[in-house]
């Protein structure tokens, strides 16, 4: 899918995840099938989790990058956590993006 | 349709909501025939034979009895797996869950083992009886009424849910995430719907449409979870002990937060999960330790319980730049690059932060941006009685700045970073 006009990238941040507005998916990503929340990311120790509850959001992924992508096809959809405020957010595709650390030998996903 | 609750019988909510948190929060020992009384009468309300019953002394112990006989014992393949989760609970816990699997199984081959288990029929008993009851309750009880109900019973019964949490420590430790709840029962999680429709049952000309409920409930007042399949049902001792802070997060700095009968215990600060050793040997915490912990969170809990300051002057830190968006550390190396930390604020106040905003804008300065009730504004336009968290991420040795650092977090230039919002 194919927003129509190119904009400026905006960027939103909820605790470890940022979304990124972008023009469409990568062709290679897939859709995957969800069962009523997307969720983000997964806190293993705080047992909280980054979470979508809005039926027209879909959720695409790369199956080798592992990259994630979010259409939001219809109207605001909430970016909701337990400890972080909720972040409304506009139709449009978005970037995935989980924070990282940097390790010397590999990087690795922030984990909560 | 009943529009409208009596004064008196609005009256008793709070009586009704806190018995179920205090149901959801009781350590005695199970009471094993009352509890055993409902698990037959649940099979019975979806037609089904009543099953053997098997006590279990925690959630883990049944859930590892459970993964043996369903999926070790049938697929060799998953050998790793076992050993794995052998050599993470330990040994006493092990032989628990073996002690039960003894206890479950009519003979130790195949066949024998398919036929002592049977069908998952947990989410059936749990879905059907309360679709059931849901369906009646919406046909005679309007929304609005619905609407308050939940907000004042079965939100704050399942904001006070500790079983919930057990959920997702389980998934962890037996490394099966996203299956729930398809394959598991929890006795306890459907307190909340059971404290909202013991509620309505206060109100005349209702009481006969959630009777089906009443096994669910039986259950949930008399032990602890169950594991439901058509010939055997696996059901678990409450904890012996729980501590909670006042947000009803598991918590105890100074011994498990909850204990089970058969030793299986939980360690938390404030609802995060711990390492025993961080609380039973808090003394062993070293800045290395600290390093070398993966989980940001409990790695701030760590930082936290061994001194913000402590740490970065015993690990040889400094603080070598600060902006808006936090602080940077430089800890030397022998024969090796600098460790560089970056010390973000988490933008989303906290009731138990252990920075007031006064000390929040010594540490970041008071144009640090923050979300208060949704809004993005700095620290110096926030209400004072305000609590924040810190927290620390590792980055790369080259970072100069704490814009620099929190961006390279986010796979982002410097430049680059600049949010639309942030919580």
């Amino acid at each position: 899918m194919k927003t129509n006009t190119p904009q400026k990238k905006k960027l939103f941040r909820q605790g470890d995840v940022l979304l990124e507005t972008i023009e469409s998916i990568p062709k290679s990503a897939e859709l995957v099938e969800t069962n009523g929340a997307i969720v983000l990311a997964y806190g293993e120790a705080t047992g909280h989790h980054h979470a979508i509850r809005n039926a027209t959001v879909r959720l695409y992924r790369d199956p080798i990058t592992q990259a994630s992508y979010l259409e939001i096809a219809e109207s605001l959809a909430l970016l909701e956590h337990e400890e972080h405020a909720s972040i409304s957010l506009d139709p449009g595709i978005y970037n995935v993006i989980l924070q990282r650390e940097y390790h010397p030998q590999t990087d690795r996903r922030v984990a909560d | 349709m009943i529009r409208e609750f009596a004064p008196e019988i609005k009256n008793r909510m709070p009586e009704v909501r806190d018995r179920w948190i205090a149901h959801n929060h009781k350590c005695a020992p199970a009471d094993r025939l009352q509890a055993e009384r409902g698990v037959m009468e649940a099979y019975r309300t979806v037609g089904l034979p009543p099953p053997k019953i098997v006590w279990c002394g925690s959630p883990l112990s049944a859930e590892i009895a459970r993964e043996y006989v369903l999926v070790f014992y049938k697929q060799p393949k998953f050998r790793e797996r076992r050993d794995r989760l052998r050599l993470k609970v330990g040994e006493l816990m092990w032989q628990s869950a073996m002690e039960i699997v003894r206890r479950s199984i009519c003979s130790e081959d195949r066949t024998g083992i398919l036929n002592t288990v049977g069908a998952n029929v947990g989410s059936m008993i749990k879905y059907r009886v309360a679709e059931m009851v849901s369906e009646r309750i919406a046909y005679n009880v309007s929304c609005d009424l619905l609407k308050d109900v939940n907000e004042n019973i079965t939100q704050m019964v399942e904001n006070a849910d500790i079983y919930s949490r057990l959920e997702n420590i389980l998934e962890n430790i037996c490394e099966a995430p996203d299956r729930y709840p398809d394959t598991i029962c929890q006795g306890e999680t459907i307190s909340p719907a059971l404290a909202k429709y013991e509620f309505l049952n206060l109100i005349d000309g209702l009481q006969n449409l959630t009777k089906e409920l009443n096994s669910l409930s039986m259950i949930a007042q008399s032990a602890g979870w169950y594991w439901a399949y058509e010939k055997i049902c696996w059901i678990c001792e409450r904890p012996e002990s729980i501590r909670l802070d006042d947000q009803f997060r598991i918590h105890n700095l100074t011994g498990p937060a909850i204990s089970f009968p058969d030793g299986w215990k939980i360690y938390a600060s404030h609802g995060v999960i711990l390492p025993d050793w961080v609380i039973e040997t808090s003394e062993k915490i070293t800045p290395s330790k600290i390093d070398d912990q993966r989980n940001s969170e409990i790695r701030r809990i760590m930082i936290e319980m061994f001194g913000v300051e402590k740490y970065l002057k015993q690990g040889g830190g400094r603080k070598v730049a600060s902006d808006s968006y936090g602080r940077l550390w430089r800890k030397a190396l022998k024969n090796d690059n600098p460790i560089v930390i970056v010390e973000l604020l988490n933008s989303t106040p906290e009731k138990d932060g252990s920075l007031s905003v006064k000390k929040a804008i010594a540490a970041f300065g008071a144009e640090a941006k923050v979300n208060h009730d949704g809004m993005m504004m700095r620290l110096r336009e926030v209400p004072d009685g305000l609590r924040f968290k810190s927290y620390f991420l590792r980055v790369p040795p080259n970072c100069a700045s704490p814009r620099e650092a929190v961006a390279w977090t986010f796979h982002k230039t410097e430049d680059e970073y600049d949010l639309e919002t942030q919580s």
